[in-house]
């Protein structure tokens, strides 16, 4: 996003008098507080959800999309850092909006929306990068069936992992290796066992994958519910409400709705559990990357109960990130958080992969889940994202003091 | 491959959706339980069976086995429109099929979900 910001300078774009940004998210958030640090305005978040109108994040309201029609098209920029970048621009031209729309993220290196011969040449090239990339992992892991996790997202890569032994059986495939994006993901498919796994590059995955599609590889298998473009499992959503596990033991799996999750297998003792006051202790894990941030008042309101209760806090930070106030960082191994997760006794998580991770963890677990929809469909990220054994409670999005 | 590309562009420019069916019989199969029926988008059917005709808002295309090699080729190169699915039973990924072959989704609301109905 930082490089797409630059550019936006460099054009002269962001001299544009009405500055929005489209979709309230981390990702819009963060490009805000970009716009901002530099002096510039920006009129407003714009937003489908009904229930954050009205909120702000730093000075920006957060305002119904119809408000970008208040502004003269011309001296009118929308920024879009949110994933479904098609349907929001889609949603501006249907509203009659004239100005320019930026988009400042790539979710999505698989689509070009153009059929010109520049575009088919770029994106044959991206191929013939993908196919040279496929080939080596086919050579490295001959005999292996190759498993391609699309996505740098915790959550995802633990229900692949919990559901593909069945998966592996009814195939009668014997071993396999899963390829991943970032080595937390990796630490993931160890949690498992023995399985291997290798960490790619984002855009190697997306073109490996884009190969494994175009050569109908048959030792191959893409475990994802909406990546790449070909899966459609994730439109069901916009008709039905159906879990993410769900999702992946029917849709992606193919198993039968009573299929029981695997368990992690390879679980480790952090060597911090000394530190830690067995029973009287919470571990909280307020970021994630991907959903709309809890408000910061609402964990404090948790961390000055649990204080005065003589609890213990601890803020499970990975790197770049700080404890929260009040609290003291506490950084184990994805392996060793069940583990400490249980000694503690109290687990409070902004709903993401980690909540995944602890699943299992015998200790009193709260996930936590901003008020908001689960991508473009009706439904909320509580019903999808659903935890089974966790208290599962929705943050209102204005939270007062 | 030009002249391909060019009728794909006028397609995508006049249909609210088109379908690619890579198989004859998941189509013959879609249309036998009555879920391919008249809507209101304007919808372009492509397989390599079924012949060329129209019913109601659905526009049936057949293709030429060249012609569906081609523009699977082009599918699998990347997601040139997001007009254009390609209906497939393949090995390599999960489609809707596995929603219907567990009970959480009918037939009919596979073709909702594919034609972005809902």
């Amino acid at each position: 996003m930082k490089k797409n910001f630059d550019a936006l300078f460099r054009e002269g774009m962001a001299d544009f008098s009405n500055i929005y940004i489209f979709g309230h998210c981390n990702a819009s958030e963060e490009l805000a507080g970009l716009f901002l640090e530099k002096g510039y305005c920006v009129k407003g978040i714009l937003d489908n959800n009904v229930s954050k109108h009205g909120t702000a994040y730093k000075s920006v309201p957060v305002v119904p999309p119809e408000e970008v029609m208040s502004a003269k098209g011309e001296d009118t920029i929308v920024c879009i850092a949110a994933r479904a970048y098609a349907a929001m621009r889609e949603q501006l031209i249907r509203m009659g909006y004239r100005g320019e729309i930026r988009k400042m993220v790539d979710y999505n290196s698989y689509a070009v929306y153009s059929l010109s011969g520049e575009t088919i040449g770029c994106m044959q090239k991206r191929l013939r990068r993908g196919i040279r990339l496929l080939e080596e992992q086919r050579k490295k892991y001959a005999g292996y069936y190759r498993i391609y996790c699309p996505f740098s997202a915790l959550g995802d890569v633990y229900y692949t992992m919990s559901y593909l032994p069945y998966f592996l059986q009814n195939r009668n495939i014997g071993k396999c290796v899963v390829f991943v994006v970032g080595q937390a993901c990796g630490d993931v498919v160890g949690l498992f066992g023995s399985g291997l796994a290798e960490v790619l590059e984002q855009r190697d995955m997306d073109e490996s994958i884009q190969a494994v599609l175009y050569t109908e590889d048959r030792e191959a298998f893409i475990a994802h519910q909406d990546r790449p473009y070909v899966v459609n499992l994730a439109k069901a959503l916009y008709g039905k409400k159906i879990t993410l596990e769900m999702i992946y033991r029917c849709g992606v799996f193919g198993l039968d709705k009573d299929c029981t999750p695997c368990k992690p297998v390879r679980l480790d003792k952090p060597g911090v559990l000394g530190n830690i006051r067995k029973g009287k202790a919470v571990i909280l894990a307020p970021y994630a990357k991907s959903v709309t941030n809890i408000p910061e008042v609402y964990w404090k309101r948790i961390i000055d109960y649990y204080t005065q209760r003589g609890y213990q806090l601890f803020t499970n930070a990975a790197q770049g990130e700080q404890a929260l106030e009040g609290t003291r960082e506490i950084r184990v191994k994805l392996s060793e958080l069940q583990c400490a997760a249980e000694y503690a006794g109290t687990f409070i998580g902004i709903r993401s992969g980690v909540c995944d991770v602890i699943r299992e963890a015998a200790c009193r677990k709260i996930a936590l889940y901003p008020d908001c929809c689960y991508s473009d469909t009706r439904w909320k990220m509580a019903e999808i994202y659903h935890l089974e054994d966790f208290e599962n409670i929705v943050v209102p999005s204005a939270v007062s003091e | 491959m030009r002249e391909i590309i060019k009728k794909l562009q006028n397609d995508i420019e006049r249909y609210d959706k088109i379908l690619f069916f890579d198989s004859p019989k998941l189509l013959r199969e879609l249309c036998r339980d009555g879920a391919m029926k008249s809507r209101e988008q304007k919808v372009l059917v492509l397989s390599t069976g079924r012949g060329s005709f129209e019913e109601g808002n659905f526009t049936f295309r057949q293709l030429t086995d060249s012609e569906a090699r081609l523009l699977k080729a082009l599918y699998d190169t990347y997601d040139f429109s997001d007009k254009f699915v390609l209906v497939a039973e393949r090995a390599c990924y999960a489609g809707l099929y596995n929603f219907v072959a567990t009970g959480l989704l009918s037939r009919e609301d596979m073709v909702r979900a594919l034609l972005g109905e809902w």
